[in-house]
């Protein structure tokens, strides 16, 4: 059976301080390129060398994506369909400065809609962006795996199964966490796991 | 904010021959108490101290929620309204002789979940039950929910609590001992926050 792995690029020092990144290329940090190896490891054990592997063309995302391309030998496809959103004048702000700064703003952004910021993406646009980006590359007989960002994964994956961009019945995908996502025969799409690798517990045996 | 943690039982002998159990009571094969044993270390780690734990009467499910009891020394309440939809005739026959006997109702199964079939419980009765039940008892709980349940009901619960349609597997059904988190905001509505998450699926530390 096929499927699509949304992955979420591992995270960065931009992430670690609360900043906002977007288009803003920012590299993975010592724990992100260790959250990265992790989810290839496991992703490599699930699908071998079978999947193609497919990046948003920030570095954060490449360097997420080569780290699976290490282990199965494959190249990483850069495609513009999953790329960050842009979130305008608020990226390098951390969130604490947004909302003092921004507060009218923040609050139009917490309660799901877009906020009324110089160059910021609407949620639409980028919504419709990855799901046709998911139906482009969609195959019953290869696997994909994606390494993409926050917004563009829950947005497209809200796109793919019919509910509105504003809809809040999905929460974000942690960094270095993934989506499993399946086409069925009708053409309708079935999320079979949401945020695998987002959690850390100890185990002793 | 109330985080409600839904965790499908262990593996049964009727799981791993394929069979639809339902309202049938089947308990949880030695692999399933295994099972049920790990996933409650990692969930005692990811749920609050004081977490809430209730469970189908059915004892796969009851069971499960007993073995995370025991590692939080917590009691497990019971639900009636958590148990598994009841398939009618379909409990405990094989695949082969539900095709070879009901092809036309298989058929209405796969397109959208309510086949015409004796004593079958229908989406929307098994949605409203489960929705229910979490309803009530996120109302009473100070902290995190978490309840054991079964394949269908779970994934019925979940996509109803989120006002996801029910035909569609919009979401799929949780593997043994996976469970799915979600959260309440200030406008009351649930957030699917993980999905089918499963001791495999967690970083381990070192």
């Amino acid at each position: 059976m096929s499927m699509i792995v949304l992955w979420r690029h591992a995270p960065t020092a931009s992430n670690a301080d609360g900043r906002i990144q977007g288009q803003l290329d920012v590299p993975l940090d010592a724990v992100g390129r260790e959250i990265a190896a992790w989810g290839a490891g496991r992703i490599f054990a699930a699908l071998g060398t079978k999947a193609r592997i497919i990046s948003s063309p920030l570095g954060r995302a490449r360097e997420t994506a080569q780290a699976l391309a290490d282990l199965t030998g494959g190249a990483v496809e850069v495609d513009e369909a999953f790329a960050q959103r842009s979130y305008g004048v608020w990226e390098g702000l951390t969130w604490d400065e947004v909302q003092r700064d921004w507060p009218r703003e923040f609050a139009q952004r917490q309660s799901g809609l877009d906020p009324d910021v110089p160059g910021w993406d609407g949620q639409q646009a980028v919504a419709v962006r990855v799901a046709a980006g998911l139906e482009r590359i969609w195959d019953e007989k290869k696997p994909a795996v994606v390494v993409s960002h926050g917004s563009p994964i829950t947005l497209g994956l809200l796109a793919a199964i019919g509910e509105p961009a504003s809809s809040t019945v999905l929460g974000r995908v942690p960094h270095g966490a993934a989506a499993t996502l399946r086409r069925v025969e009708s053409g309708a799409w079935h999320i079979e796991s949401f945020a695998v690798g987002a959690d850390r517990v100890e185990l002793t045996p | 904010m109330t985080r409600l943690f839904v965790v499908r039982h262990g593996e049964t002998e009727w799981n791993q021959l394929g069979l639809l159990q339902g309202a049938v009571d089947i308990p949880l094969a030695d692999a399933g108490r295994k099972q049920a044993r790990t996933a409650a270390l990692a969930l005692a780690q990811l749920v609050a101290p004081d977490a809430v734990l209730v469970a189908s009467p059915l004892s796969r499910a009851h069971d499960t929620g007993l073995a995370l009891g025991a590692v939080l020394g917590s009691p497990v309440a019971v639900d009636e309204r958590l148990r598994e939809r009841a398939y009618g005739v379909w409990e405990g026959i094989t695949p082969e002789e539900r095709e070879a006997q009901w092809p036309a109702q298989v058929a209405e199964w796969h397109a959208h979940g309510n086949p015409h079939i004796e004593g079958f419980e229908v989406h929307d009765v098994v949605r409203d039950r489960m929705v229910g039940a979490v309803e009530e008892w996120a109302a009473k709980a100070p902290g995190d929910l978490v309840v054991f349940s079964h394949g269908s009901s779970a994934r019925i619960g979940i996509m109803g609590l989120l006002g996801l349609p029910l035909e569609h597997r919009t979401l799929g059904n949780l593997g043994n001992t996976r469970w799915s988190v979600l959260s309440r905001g200030e406008s009351h509505s649930w957030t699917l926050l993980r999905h089918n998450i499963g001791v495999d699926s967690l970083r381990v530390a070192s």
